[in-house]
Protein backbone atom coordinates (compact mmCIF):
# COMPACT_ATOMS: atom_id res chain seq x y z
CA UNK A 1 0.00 0.00 0.00
CA UNK A 2 1.36 3.41 -0.91
CA UNK A 3 1.24 5.93 1.94
CA UNK A 4 2.02 9.61 2.29
CA UNK A 5 3.87 10.82 5.34
CA UNK A 6 4.26 14.39 6.68
CA UNK A 7 7.38 16.36 5.73
CA UNK A 8 6.94 18.87 8.54
CA UNK A 9 7.08 17.22 11.98
CA UNK A 10 7.76 18.01 15.64
CA UNK A 11 10.65 15.57 15.99
CA UNK A 12 12.47 15.06 12.69
CA UNK A 13 15.49 13.02 13.78
CA UNK A 14 17.60 12.17 16.83
CA UNK A 15 20.64 10.82 14.94
CA UNK A 16 23.60 12.83 16.27
CA UNK A 17 25.37 13.27 12.93
CA UNK A 18 22.40 14.60 10.96
CA UNK A 19 21.32 18.24 10.81
CA UNK A 20 17.61 18.64 10.10
CA UNK A 21 16.23 21.92 8.73
CA UNK A 22 14.47 23.65 11.61
CA UNK A 23 11.48 25.95 11.66
CA UNK A 24 8.50 26.99 13.83
CA UNK A 25 4.85 26.18 13.32
CA UNK A 26 2.58 29.01 14.52
CA UNK A 27 -1.19 28.99 14.99
CA UNK A 28 -3.30 32.14 14.35
CA UNK A 29 -3.60 32.64 18.13
CA UNK A 30 0.18 32.92 18.33
CA UNK A 31 0.92 29.52 19.87
CA UNK A 32 4.20 28.28 18.42
CA UNK A 33 5.76 24.84 18.14
CA UNK A 34 9.32 23.76 17.39
CA UNK A 35 9.35 21.85 14.12
CA UNK A 36 11.66 20.47 11.46
CA UNK A 37 11.67 18.86 8.03
CA UNK A 38 12.10 15.08 7.97
CA UNK A 39 15.50 13.57 7.19
CA UNK A 40 13.68 10.29 6.52
CA UNK A 41 10.02 9.18 6.73
CA UNK A 42 11.04 6.38 9.12
CA UNK A 43 9.27 7.56 12.28
CA UNK A 44 5.98 8.13 10.43
CA UNK A 45 6.26 4.82 8.59
CA UNK A 46 6.75 2.95 11.86
CA UNK A 47 3.74 4.70 13.39
CA UNK A 48 1.63 3.46 10.47
CA UNK A 49 2.93 -0.08 11.08
CA UNK A 50 1.98 0.28 14.75
CA UNK A 51 -1.51 1.37 13.70
CA UNK A 52 -1.88 -1.89 11.79
CA UNK A 53 -0.55 -1.35 8.25
CA UNK A 54 1.25 -4.55 7.10
CA UNK A 55 3.12 -3.71 3.88
CA UNK A 56 3.69 -0.07 3.04
CA UNK A 57 5.86 2.10 0.82
CA UNK A 58 6.34 5.80 0.30
CA UNK A 59 8.20 7.86 -2.26
CA UNK A 60 8.97 11.15 -0.56
CA UNK A 61 11.24 14.17 -0.45
CA UNK A 62 13.60 14.28 2.54
CA UNK A 63 15.84 17.10 3.70
CA UNK A 64 19.30 17.19 5.27
CA UNK A 65 21.24 20.32 6.07
CA UNK A 66 25.03 20.44 6.14
CA UNK A 67 25.37 18.19 3.08
CA UNK A 68 27.64 18.64 0.11
CA UNK A 69 26.28 20.18 -3.08
CA UNK A 70 26.70 17.76 -5.97
CA UNK A 71 28.61 14.51 -6.48
CA UNK A 72 26.42 12.09 -4.53
CA UNK A 73 24.63 14.61 -2.28
CA UNK A 74 21.94 17.27 -2.42
CA UNK A 75 20.28 18.86 0.66
CA UNK A 76 16.85 17.80 -0.65
CA UNK A 77 16.45 14.40 -2.26
CA UNK A 78 13.95 11.62 -2.94
CA UNK A 79 13.74 8.53 -0.77
CA UNK A 80 11.87 5.29 -1.34
CA UNK A 81 11.09 3.60 1.96
CA UNK A 82 9.27 0.33 2.36
CA UNK A 83 8.35 -1.88 5.32
CA UNK A 84 6.83 -5.33 5.78
CA UNK A 85 5.67 -6.92 9.02
CA UNK A 86 6.53 -10.56 9.70
CA UNK A 87 9.65 -10.68 7.46
CA UNK A 88 13.35 -10.19 8.17
CA UNK A 89 16.23 -8.53 6.31
CA UNK A 90 17.09 -11.63 4.24
CA UNK A 91 13.73 -11.34 2.48
CA UNK A 92 14.36 -7.61 2.14
CA UNK A 93 17.70 -8.11 0.36
CA UNK A 94 15.94 -10.34 -2.18
CA UNK A 95 13.14 -7.80 -2.70
CA UNK A 96 15.68 -5.01 -3.16
CA UNK A 97 17.57 -7.00 -5.78
CA UNK A 98 14.32 -7.84 -7.61
CA UNK A 99 13.27 -4.19 -7.59
CA UNK A 100 16.55 -2.96 -9.07
CA UNK A 101 16.58 -5.73 -11.68
CA UNK A 102 13.04 -4.81 -12.73
CA UNK A 103 14.06 -1.18 -13.08
CA UNK A 104 17.07 -2.09 -15.24
CA UNK A 105 14.82 -4.33 -17.35
CA UNK A 106 12.48 -1.38 -17.91
CA UNK A 107 15.50 0.46 -19.36
CA UNK A 108 16.36 -2.58 -21.49
CA UNK A 109 19.41 -3.40 -19.36
CA UNK A 110 20.42 -6.52 -17.47
CA UNK A 111 22.69 -6.81 -14.42
CA UNK A 112 24.65 -9.61 -12.80
CA UNK A 113 23.26 -11.27 -9.65
CA UNK A 114 24.21 -9.36 -6.51
CA UNK A 115 26.81 -10.67 -4.08
CA UNK A 116 26.13 -10.92 -0.35
CA UNK A 117 28.84 -10.73 2.31
CA UNK A 118 28.79 -10.20 6.06
CA UNK A 119 31.08 -7.62 7.64
CA UNK A 120 32.72 -10.47 9.55
CA UNK A 121 33.73 -12.24 6.33
CA UNK A 122 34.88 -8.97 4.67
CA UNK A 123 37.05 -8.16 7.70
CA UNK A 124 38.47 -11.68 7.64
CA UNK A 125 39.26 -11.35 3.95
CA UNK A 126 40.62 -7.79 3.65
CA UNK A 127 41.74 -6.85 7.16
CA UNK A 128 42.68 -10.29 8.44
CA UNK A 129 40.88 -10.14 11.80
CA UNK A 130 37.94 -11.90 13.43
CA UNK A 131 35.44 -9.08 13.87
CA UNK A 132 33.30 -10.98 16.38
CA UNK A 133 36.31 -11.27 18.71
CA UNK A 134 37.70 -7.78 18.10
CA UNK A 135 37.27 -5.03 20.65
CA UNK A 136 38.76 -1.55 20.63
CA UNK A 137 42.32 -2.79 21.26
CA UNK A 138 42.29 -5.34 18.41
CA UNK A 139 40.79 -2.82 15.98
CA UNK A 140 43.45 -0.27 16.92
CA UNK A 141 46.21 -2.83 16.37
CA UNK A 142 44.75 -3.69 12.98
CA UNK A 143 44.82 0.02 12.01
CA UNK A 144 48.47 0.25 13.06
CA UNK A 145 49.30 -2.93 11.20
CA UNK A 146 47.82 -1.52 7.98
CA UNK A 147 49.37 1.94 8.45
CA UNK A 148 46.01 3.63 8.96
CA UNK A 149 45.97 6.96 10.75
CA UNK A 150 44.08 6.92 14.11
CA UNK A 151 43.26 9.51 16.73
CA UNK A 152 43.33 9.32 20.53
CA UNK A 153 39.60 10.08 20.68
CA UNK A 154 38.63 7.10 18.48
CA UNK A 155 35.83 4.85 19.70
CA UNK A 156 35.38 1.22 18.71
CA UNK A 157 32.97 2.41 16.04
CA UNK A 158 35.46 4.97 14.65
CA UNK A 159 38.24 2.39 14.39
CA UNK A 160 35.88 -0.03 12.67
CA UNK A 161 34.95 2.63 10.14
CA UNK A 162 38.58 3.63 9.53
CA UNK A 163 39.36 0.01 8.60
CA UNK A 164 36.22 -0.22 6.50
CA UNK A 165 37.02 3.00 4.57
CA UNK A 166 40.64 2.13 3.93
CA UNK A 167 40.60 -1.63 3.36
CA UNK A 168 37.07 -2.69 2.41
CA UNK A 169 35.18 0.08 0.63
CA UNK A 170 37.75 0.34 -2.20
CA UNK A 171 37.24 -3.40 -2.83
CA UNK A 172 33.51 -2.83 -3.39
CA UNK A 173 33.98 -0.30 -6.19
CA UNK A 174 33.13 -2.56 -9.13
CA UNK A 175 30.61 -4.81 -7.47
CA UNK A 176 26.92 -4.99 -6.72
CA UNK A 177 27.07 -6.27 -3.20
CA UNK A 178 24.96 -6.43 -0.05
CA UNK A 179 27.19 -5.81 2.95
CA UNK A 180 25.33 -7.11 5.97
CA UNK A 181 25.35 -7.89 9.71
CA UNK A 182 27.03 -4.82 11.20
CA UNK A 183 28.69 -4.74 14.62
CA UNK A 184 26.23 -3.61 17.30
CA UNK A 185 27.78 -0.11 17.55
CA UNK A 186 26.99 0.43 13.84
CA UNK A 187 23.43 -0.83 13.86
CA UNK A 188 21.47 1.23 16.36
CA UNK A 189 18.00 0.75 14.87
CA UNK A 190 18.17 -2.93 14.13
CA UNK A 191 17.34 -6.21 15.80
CA UNK A 192 20.38 -8.12 17.11
CA UNK A 193 21.58 -11.46 15.81
CA UNK A 194 21.22 -14.50 18.09
CA UNK A 195 24.76 -14.21 19.48
CA UNK A 196 24.05 -10.48 20.16
CA UNK A 197 27.29 -9.47 18.41
CA UNK A 198 25.83 -8.16 15.19
CA UNK A 199 22.83 -6.10 14.21
CA UNK A 200 20.59 -7.13 11.30
CA UNK A 201 21.44 -4.20 9.07
CA UNK A 202 22.63 -4.18 5.46
CA UNK A 203 23.83 -1.67 2.92
CA UNK A 204 23.77 -2.16 -0.81
CA UNK A 205 26.90 -0.94 -2.59
CA UNK A 206 26.17 -0.63 -6.26
CA UNK A 207 29.38 -0.05 -8.24
CA UNK A 208 30.79 1.60 -5.14
CA UNK A 209 27.78 3.86 -4.50
CA UNK A 210 25.80 3.39 -1.26
CA UNK A 211 22.30 2.89 -2.50
CA UNK A 212 20.24 1.79 0.47
CA UNK A 213 20.25 0.93 4.11
CA UNK A 214 17.93 -1.84 5.37
CA UNK A 215 17.15 -3.33 8.74
CA UNK A 216 15.28 -5.96 10.60
CA UNK A 217 13.76 -3.23 12.73
CA UNK A 218 14.07 -2.86 16.44
CA UNK A 219 10.55 -3.16 17.89
CA UNK A 220 11.34 -3.03 21.61
CA UNK A 221 10.09 0.34 22.97
CA UNK A 222 12.23 0.15 26.13
CA UNK A 223 15.45 -0.37 24.17
CA UNK A 224 14.35 2.24 21.61
CA UNK A 225 13.80 4.82 24.37
CA UNK A 226 17.29 4.13 25.70
CA UNK A 227 18.79 4.67 22.25
CA UNK A 228 16.80 7.89 21.70
CA UNK A 229 17.97 9.22 25.07
CA UNK A 230 21.53 8.29 24.23
CA UNK A 231 21.28 10.04 20.85
CA UNK A 232 19.77 13.13 22.48
CA UNK A 233 22.69 13.25 24.94
CA UNK A 234 25.12 12.92 22.04
CA UNK A 235 23.45 15.86 20.29
CA UNK A 236 23.70 17.95 23.46
CA UNK A 237 27.38 17.08 23.79
CA UNK A 238 28.00 18.14 20.20
CA UNK A 239 26.15 21.41 20.85
CA UNK A 240 23.44 20.51 18.33
CA UNK A 241 19.76 21.37 18.79
CA UNK A 242 17.66 18.55 20.19
CA UNK A 243 14.09 17.55 19.51
CA UNK A 244 11.55 15.99 21.89
CA UNK A 245 11.48 12.18 21.96
CA UNK A 246 8.58 11.02 19.79
CA UNK A 247 6.28 9.47 22.40
CA UNK A 248 3.63 8.49 19.83
CA UNK A 249 6.25 6.44 18.01
CA UNK A 250 7.37 4.72 21.21
CA UNK A 251 3.81 3.87 22.22
CA UNK A 252 3.04 2.38 18.79
CA UNK A 253 6.32 0.45 18.49
CA UNK A 254 5.08 -2.36 20.75
CA UNK A 255 2.28 -3.14 18.27
CA UNK A 256 4.73 -3.89 15.43
CA UNK A 257 5.44 -7.59 14.86
CA UNK A 258 8.94 -9.01 15.29
CA UNK A 259 10.52 -9.46 12.79
CA UNK A 260 9.61 -6.55 10.52
CA UNK A 261 11.88 -5.06 7.91
CA UNK A 262 12.39 -1.56 6.58
CA UNK A 263 14.51 -0.20 3.76
CA UNK A 264 15.50 3.32 2.70
CA UNK A 265 16.70 3.72 -0.87
CA UNK A 266 18.06 6.91 -2.45
CA UNK A 267 16.03 7.33 -5.63
CA UNK A 268 18.24 10.01 -7.19
CA UNK A 269 21.26 7.73 -6.83
CA UNK A 270 19.30 4.90 -8.43
CA UNK A 271 18.44 7.30 -11.25
CA UNK A 272 22.18 8.09 -11.63
CA UNK A 273 23.06 4.42 -11.85
CA UNK A 274 20.46 3.42 -14.39
CA UNK A 275 21.27 6.40 -16.63
CA UNK A 276 25.07 6.11 -16.17
CA UNK A 277 25.52 9.54 -14.60
CA UNK A 278 28.33 10.11 -12.12
CA UNK A 279 27.02 13.31 -10.54
CA UNK A 280 23.65 13.77 -8.83
CA UNK A 281 23.42 17.20 -10.49
CA UNK A 282 23.08 15.38 -13.83
CA UNK A 283 19.75 13.89 -12.76
CA UNK A 284 18.59 17.01 -10.85
CA UNK A 285 18.55 19.91 -13.34
CA UNK A 286 17.60 22.29 -10.51
CA UNK A 287 19.93 20.95 -7.86
CA UNK A 288 21.30 22.98 -4.96
CA UNK A 289 24.45 23.73 -6.99
CA UNK A 290 22.23 25.62 -9.43
CA UNK A 291 19.83 27.16 -6.90
CA UNK A 292 22.29 28.53 -4.32
CA UNK B 1 44.43 23.91 15.67
CA UNK B 2 41.81 23.20 13.02
CA UNK B 3 38.99 20.79 12.36
CA UNK B 4 38.82 18.35 9.43
CA UNK B 5 35.46 19.99 8.66
CA UNK B 6 37.40 23.08 7.53
CA UNK B 7 39.43 21.15 4.93
CA UNK B 8 39.21 22.65 1.47
CA UNK B 9 41.05 22.09 -1.76
CA UNK B 10 44.61 23.46 -1.41
CA UNK B 11 44.53 23.41 2.40
CA UNK B 12 48.04 22.53 3.61
CA UNK B 13 48.08 20.08 6.52
CA UNK B 14 51.03 19.32 8.75
CA UNK B 15 51.01 15.62 9.68
CA UNK B 16 53.91 14.71 11.98
CA UNK B 17 56.09 17.43 10.50
CA UNK B 18 55.39 16.55 6.86
CA UNK B 19 53.38 18.94 4.72
CA UNK B 20 50.54 17.77 2.52
CA UNK B 21 48.34 19.76 0.18
CA UNK B 22 44.72 18.67 -0.23
CA UNK B 23 43.87 17.68 -3.80
CA UNK B 24 40.38 16.41 -3.17
CA UNK B 25 38.14 15.70 -0.21
CA UNK B 26 34.75 14.21 0.49
CA UNK B 27 32.69 13.94 3.63
CA UNK B 28 31.59 10.41 4.40
CA UNK B 29 29.47 9.08 7.21
CA UNK B 30 28.84 5.51 8.23
CA UNK B 31 25.08 5.93 8.84
CA UNK B 32 25.72 5.59 12.55
CA UNK B 33 28.47 7.29 14.52
CA UNK B 34 31.04 9.97 13.67
CA UNK B 35 31.44 11.34 10.19
CA UNK B 36 34.80 11.43 8.44
CA UNK B 37 36.53 13.50 5.80
CA UNK B 38 38.14 11.34 3.15
CA UNK B 39 41.13 13.31 1.94
CA UNK B 40 43.38 12.82 -1.06
CA UNK B 41 46.55 14.78 -0.44
CA UNK B 42 49.98 15.23 -1.93
CA UNK B 43 53.19 15.21 0.08
CA UNK B 44 54.83 18.52 -0.80
CA UNK B 45 58.33 17.09 -0.48
CA UNK B 46 58.05 13.68 -2.13
CA UNK B 47 55.13 14.40 -4.46
CA UNK B 48 53.53 11.15 -3.36
CA UNK B 49 49.72 11.19 -3.31
CA UNK B 50 48.02 9.38 -0.47
CA UNK B 51 44.59 8.98 0.99
CA UNK B 52 43.90 9.76 4.63
CA UNK B 53 40.63 9.69 6.52
CA UNK B 54 40.15 12.21 9.32
CA UNK B 55 37.36 11.99 11.86
CA UNK B 56 35.38 15.23 12.15
CA UNK B 57 36.19 15.50 15.86
CA UNK B 58 39.98 15.30 15.37
CA UNK B 59 42.22 18.32 15.62
CA UNK B 60 44.63 19.02 12.78
CA UNK B 61 47.39 21.52 12.20
CA UNK B 62 46.89 23.61 9.09
CA UNK B 63 49.89 25.48 7.75
CA UNK B 64 49.60 29.18 7.21
CA UNK B 65 49.38 29.68 3.46
CA UNK B 66 48.55 32.69 1.33
CA UNK B 67 46.38 32.60 -1.74
CA UNK B 68 47.23 35.03 -4.55
CA UNK B 69 45.12 35.75 -7.61
CA UNK B 70 47.44 35.53 -10.60
CA UNK B 71 47.32 35.20 -14.36
CA UNK B 72 48.92 32.39 -16.36
CA UNK B 73 51.63 33.77 -18.64
CA UNK B 74 53.60 30.99 -20.32
CA UNK B 75 55.46 27.73 -19.86
CA UNK B 76 59.09 27.21 -20.55
CA UNK B 77 59.86 23.50 -20.58
CA UNK B 78 59.47 22.39 -17.02
CA UNK B 79 58.40 25.71 -15.50
CA UNK B 80 55.02 27.42 -15.56
CA UNK B 81 54.99 31.17 -14.95
CA UNK B 82 52.20 33.27 -13.43
CA UNK B 83 51.90 37.00 -12.75
CA UNK B 84 50.16 39.12 -10.13
CA UNK B 85 48.32 41.75 -12.18
CA UNK B 86 48.49 44.45 -9.52
CA UNK B 87 52.12 44.12 -8.43
CA UNK B 88 53.50 42.58 -11.65
CA UNK B 89 55.27 40.06 -9.43
CA UNK B 90 56.00 36.82 -11.31
CA UNK B 91 56.32 33.31 -9.90
CA UNK B 92 57.29 30.03 -11.55
CA UNK B 93 56.14 26.57 -10.50
CA UNK B 94 57.44 23.19 -11.61
CA UNK B 95 55.39 20.89 -13.82
CA UNK B 96 55.15 18.16 -11.15
CA UNK B 97 53.52 20.54 -8.65
CA UNK B 98 50.60 21.41 -10.91
CA UNK B 99 50.32 18.34 -13.11
CA UNK B 100 46.54 17.88 -12.74
CA UNK B 101 45.90 21.53 -13.67
CA UNK B 102 48.07 21.80 -16.77
CA UNK B 103 45.51 20.60 -19.37
CA UNK B 104 43.17 23.45 -18.32
CA UNK B 105 45.69 26.31 -18.52
CA UNK B 106 45.42 28.93 -21.22
CA UNK B 107 47.13 32.24 -21.63
CA UNK B 108 45.61 34.95 -19.46
CA UNK B 109 43.64 32.52 -17.28
CA UNK B 110 43.10 33.77 -13.73
CA UNK B 111 44.01 31.19 -11.13
CA UNK B 112 44.99 31.14 -7.46
CA UNK B 113 48.58 30.48 -6.48
CA UNK B 114 49.12 28.85 -3.09
CA UNK B 115 52.12 30.41 -1.32
CA UNK B 116 53.88 28.90 1.69
CA UNK B 117 56.75 30.79 3.40
CA UNK B 118 57.02 33.00 0.35
CA UNK B 119 57.30 30.07 -2.09
CA UNK B 120 54.66 29.10 -4.65
CA UNK B 121 53.71 25.47 -3.96
CA UNK B 122 50.61 24.85 -6.01
CA UNK B 123 47.75 26.46 -7.92
CA UNK B 124 44.01 26.07 -7.78
CA UNK B 125 41.78 26.48 -10.81
CA UNK B 126 38.36 28.12 -11.03
CA UNK B 127 35.62 25.49 -10.88
CA UNK B 128 34.45 26.39 -14.39
CA UNK B 129 36.56 27.81 -17.18
CA UNK B 130 35.34 29.36 -20.42
CA UNK B 131 36.88 28.20 -23.69
CA UNK B 132 36.19 28.86 -27.37
CA UNK B 133 35.70 25.86 -29.63
CA UNK B 134 38.26 25.94 -32.42
CA UNK B 135 36.99 22.86 -34.18
CA UNK B 136 34.12 20.41 -34.01
CA UNK B 137 32.27 18.50 -36.74
CA UNK B 138 29.10 20.29 -37.85
CA UNK B 139 25.92 18.75 -36.44
CA UNK B 140 24.42 16.06 -38.64
CA UNK B 141 20.77 16.72 -39.34
CA UNK B 142 18.53 14.42 -37.32
CA UNK B 143 21.13 13.76 -34.64
CA UNK B 144 19.94 16.58 -32.43
CA UNK B 145 16.41 15.23 -32.07
CA UNK B 146 17.43 12.20 -30.03
CA UNK B 147 18.86 14.27 -27.17
CA UNK B 148 22.10 13.17 -25.56
CA UNK B 149 24.33 12.88 -28.64
CA UNK B 150 27.87 14.01 -27.87
CA UNK B 151 30.80 14.71 -30.19
CA UNK B 152 34.41 15.72 -29.75
CA UNK B 153 35.43 19.36 -29.77
CA UNK B 154 38.87 20.96 -29.69
CA UNK B 155 39.21 24.08 -27.55
CA UNK B 156 41.35 27.19 -27.91
CA UNK B 157 44.04 25.79 -25.56
CA UNK B 158 44.20 22.40 -27.28
CA UNK B 159 42.05 20.59 -24.70
CA UNK B 160 39.56 18.10 -26.14
CA UNK B 161 36.13 17.56 -24.57
CA UNK B 162 32.82 15.98 -25.52
CA UNK B 163 30.07 18.49 -26.27
CA UNK B 164 26.40 18.10 -27.29
CA UNK B 165 25.79 17.76 -31.02
CA UNK B 166 24.11 21.19 -31.36
CA UNK B 167 27.28 23.12 -30.43
CA UNK B 168 29.30 24.63 -33.27
CA UNK B 169 32.87 25.79 -33.92
CA UNK B 170 33.48 29.34 -32.72
CA UNK B 171 31.06 29.05 -29.80
CA UNK B 172 32.06 29.49 -26.15
CA UNK B 173 31.47 26.78 -23.56
CA UNK B 174 32.19 26.18 -19.87
CA UNK B 175 34.20 23.16 -18.73
CA UNK B 176 34.07 21.88 -15.15
CA UNK B 177 37.63 21.47 -13.91
CA UNK B 178 36.62 18.95 -11.21
CA UNK B 179 35.18 16.50 -13.71
CA UNK B 180 36.79 17.60 -16.96
CA UNK B 181 33.34 17.65 -18.56
CA UNK B 182 31.40 20.19 -20.63
CA UNK B 183 28.76 21.93 -18.51
CA UNK B 184 27.05 24.60 -20.61
CA UNK B 185 27.11 26.89 -23.64
CA UNK B 186 27.87 30.58 -23.03
CA UNK B 187 25.65 33.11 -24.78
CA UNK B 188 27.69 35.65 -26.73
Amino acid sequence: MEVETPLLVASPDMEPMLTPFETMVTKPDGTSYQAGLITSPEYSMKKLLGLGAQKIFTLTKVFRNNEEFGNTHNPEFTMLEWYTQGQDFHVLMQETEDLIKALFAAFGKTIEPFEKKSLASLFQEYVGIDLAQSGKEELKQACEHHGIHTDASDTESDLFYRLFLAKIEPMLANKNIFVHSYPVYQAALSRLSEDKKFGERFELYFQGLELCNGFTELTDPVEQRKRFEHERDERLKLGKPTFPIDETLLSLLASIRNPSFGNALGVDRLHMIVTNCSNIDDVLPLSASVLF
Amino acid sequence: MSSPNDIKKSTVINVNGELYIVIDFQRVSPGKGSSFVRTRMKNLKTGKVMENNFKSAETLTFEDVQYKRMQYLYNDGNLYTFMDNSSYEQVSIGKAEIEESIPYLKEGLEITVVMHNGNPISISLPQKIQYTITYTEPAVKGDTASGNVMKEAELDNGLKVKVPAFINSGEDILVNTDTGLYTERVAK
